[in-house]
């Protein structure tokens, strides 16, 4: 019974004596040494969420029992969790919304196709808000199937895929919804956006087949000036054409045409293990000679050079005969190409190298005998 | 004549299947010749009892489809077709239920009835103006279901009848816009256009893709809507009759950049149209955009030429080349003087017209050579 309802069938007397009724001894106040333990069971002031394991403090299992009700069936929590996503979402709190729309679709409410669609209908617009797109689409699709008259999911649908770039998905989505209504203005202007966009995705993705395509040709032309030209290289087709996608020298260079498609220029390495020091040569081309390059290198001694020991005139050139295990002597007039078809030479990961010592040293001399221990 | 109308009789619902069979085996032997097709439709019964018999739901399939090809036999020439859907007015309305019906074993053929009782002008006409609703209709004999809009979506939707393919559904939409109403509507729907222009590069069928260029090059024929067809980024057309056009030709890069974004880029495996009548109506209709002047310019910007000699390079079909010299023509020449920039509002002296007349005339008997 209300307190107004009371005052309307009572007099003062009555009054009284309902006032000393309801008027209870309030029994569970906070006293000074426990109102701390009681804060943290209240909770508006609680500091931590109470355990699954934890009993519940009386305060929010009574919260609890407003909005969760045991005896609630399946739809009924449905639509409970429903609204609370709804809630979360207006509030844009996208992926709280997404956990109770999803915790709705585990009740048992596989009958209820309107709740189901809606249902899916709204993950998928927190979904798509989260930028999460394919699960959108994906929500998108079931909630289309349990409401076939549902244009809402058709609109995200639409929207999904041409967030996705997949402009021809967008126009089948687009004239799903134009079926159900052939005057739609959003449908519409999204599918003739879908049209115009889909030309230049179509165009980028033409192009880049044809620079991919150029690039493979290009690339199977080298391999074969290089087997016509009879140099060995140690690597197969496969993995040479890998190497020039991927080199293994830190300048990145790879084997490369010259413009009429002729000739090599290749990445060369000198090394100097007298001094442990390299060079080395972006594009050497295959015509050019050592003493090319020699000169260049070696017009300024180099800082590791102090007693002018390296000059073109002093040094000479070395390859590795791979079949034979030996170091064998290049004159400084060949040219590059001769010196890749010397027998025994074998590029290894694209890049020919070549030792440089001086000559008649003593080091020359006892490099040469190591070398030939060792092999 | 007396045996013939003895065998009409047997076409009956009624007769025994064997005895049905065959005669229908015989009639529809018959509909292939030209004079025993004008005999069986002068006997006003033979039409009515070949209709039962192809929409009739207590036959066999086998009875219907005789039926059937027998009705598509006898509408093959273009005034008897016309004067056969004047005699049974329900016949028009029951093709396009089966068309419009997703389930129906027919469609096809109901299809290629259509579209050849609708060739020529008044055909059509007829057609669209009794059994369109949204034709201005006077309350034809029977009432109207189809929309232009609903027929072109059922077109337009792939594998709308898991059996039938609907490509005849093409040259009967082309008859169609031979009338203004429906090139205005398909005109004014950006939708519409957006759906049937794909259809100019569909190599699975030379019905669906000539029926549907035939039907663009007919909407061309309103002169006003071209620079919509032209410039809207969605609708593009200069790109779609360019497409099937273009070979796998490589173009300096700085040349490329100038054509539409879907010319751009081909693969090496793009192939040209395999239909010359198909190229020769392309290029048509490009050579009616170019009649006025922002058209015009607009289609020289976007290096058309480009194209064309390519095409012109590759092309061995004599009325091709003819038709693709003539849009070159136009497209490299000096622009007409004032007063003169719409090519189609040009009046040409009499005189000189006749010369041309004559010139074509020529033209066309050295092709008959």
């Amino acid at each position: 019974m209300s307190l107004e309802a009371a005052l309307g069938e009572t007099d003062d007397a009555t009054l009284d004596l309902f006032l000393e009724k309801i008027r209870t001894e309030y029994k569970d106040g906070w006293t000074e040494e426990n109102w701390e333990e009681e804060m943290e069971k209240h909770p508006l002031f609680m500091t931590k969420l109470p355990e699954d394991s934890d009993e519940l403090p009386s305060c929010v299992e009574a919260i609890r029992q407003l909005k969760w009700d045991p005896d609630d069936t399946p739809k009924e929590k449905a639509v409970k969790l429903k609204d609370e996503g709804n809630l979360f979402f207006r509030a844009k709190k996208y992926s709280d919304s997404v956990v109770s729309y999803t915790m709705a679709l585990k009740e048992n409410i596989e009958d209820d196709h309107e709740l189901m669609s809606t249902l899916h209908q709204n993950r998928a617009a927190a979904h798509y808000y989260l930028k999460n797109y394919r699960s959108s689409l994906s929500d998108c699709v079931f909630a289309k199937k349990f409401n076939q008259k549902n244009i809402k999911p058709i609109y995200k649908g639409a929207e999904c895929c041409f967030e996705l770039k997949n402009y021809d998905d967008c126009i089948k989505w687009c004239d799903w919804g134009l079926l159900i209504n052939s005057e739609d203005n959003k449908l519409r202007e999204l599918r003739s956006k879908a049209e115009s966009n889909k030309k230049i995705y179509e165009r980028e993705k033409r192009k880049k087949e044809t620079l991919e395509r150029k690039k493979n040709e290009k690339n199977s032309k080298i391999w074969n000036l290089i087997k016509k030209k009879g140099i060995s290289v140690q690597e197969k087709e496969k993995s040479f054409l890998d190497l020039l996608e991927n080199p293994v020298n830190p300048q990145q260079k790879v084997v490369d045409l010259t413009d009429d498609e002729q000739m090599l220029n290749w990445p060369v390495l000198f090394l100097y293990p007298e001094v442990g020091q390299t060079d080395f040569i972006e594009s050497f081309n295959e015509n050019s000679t050592f003493e090319d390059h020699l000169s260049l290198m070696f017009n300024q001694s180099p800082e590791w050079d102090q007693q002018k020991n390296y000059l073109t005139s002093t040094v000479q050139v070395y390859y590795e005969n791979r079949n034979k295990g030996k170091l064998v002597k290049l004159r400084h007039k060949m040219t590059l190409l001769e010196a890749l078809k010397q027998d025994g030479m074998i590029v290894q990961m694209g890049t020919p190298n070549f030792i440089v010592m001086v000559k008649n040293s003593s080091f020359e001399k006892l490099y040469i005998e190591k070398f030939n221990e060792i092999n | 004549m007396e045996s013939l109308n003895e065998l009409i009789d047997f076409i009956s619902v009624d007769t025994r299947l064997d005895i049905k069979t065959l005669a229908l085996h015989h009639i529809l032997s018959l509909t292939g010749n030209f004079e025993s097709r004008k005999l069986l439709l002068s006997n006003r019964k033979c039409l009515k009892s070949l209709i039962d018999l192809a929409f009739s739901k207590d036959e066999q399939k086998a009875i219907n489809k005789d039926a059937f090809f027998s009705l598509i036999n006898l509408s093959a020439d273009e005034i008897d077709a016309g004067q056969m859907m004047l005699q049974s007015s329900d016949l028009v309305q029951k093709l396009l239920d089966y068309i419009l019906d997703e389930n129906s074993p027919f469609s096809d053929t109901s299809c290629a009835i259509l579209s050849n009782i609708s060739r020529g002008k008044r055909n059509s006409q007829i057609i669209f103006e009794n059994y369109f609703v949204d034709s201005n209709n006077n309350g034809g004999k029977s009432k109207p279901t189809v929309s232009l809009a609903k027929l072109l979506q059922v077109f337009c939707t792939e594998k709308f009848n898991k059996t039938n393919n609907l490509d005849y559904l093409a040259p009967f939409i082309c008859n169609l816009t031979q009338l203004e109403s429906v090139r205005n509507t398909i005109l004014n729907d950006s939708i519409i256009l957006q759906r049937l222009l794909p259809y100019t590069t569909y190599s699975r069928s030379i019905i669906r893709r000539g029926g549907i260029i035939g039907a663009i090059k007919n909407c061309c024929f309103n002169y006003d809507y071209h620079e919509k067809l032209l410039l809207s980024p969605d609708i593009d057309l200069l790109s779609r009759l360019l497409l099937p056009l273009a070979g796998p030709e490589e173009f300096e890069l700085d040349e490329m950049e100038k054509l539409p974004d879907d010319l751009q880029f081909l693969p090496p495996n793009k192939e040209r149209d395999v239909d010359p009548d198909v190229r020769i109506m392309l290029l048509e209709t490009i050579m009616m955009l170019c009649s006025r002047k922002e058209c015009r310019s607009y289609i020289k910007d976007k290096n058309a030429y480009l194209i064309l000699r390519e095409l012109h390079k590759w092309e061995k079909d004599e009325k091709a080349l003819n038709s693709c010299e003539k849009l070159v023509q136009i497209l490299i020449a000096d622009e007409p003087e004032d007063g003169h920039e719409n090519l189609h509002q040009v009046a040409v002296p009499e005189e000189l017209s006749q010369k041309f007349y004559e010139f074509e005339k020529q033209e066309l008997e050295k092709n008959f050579e």
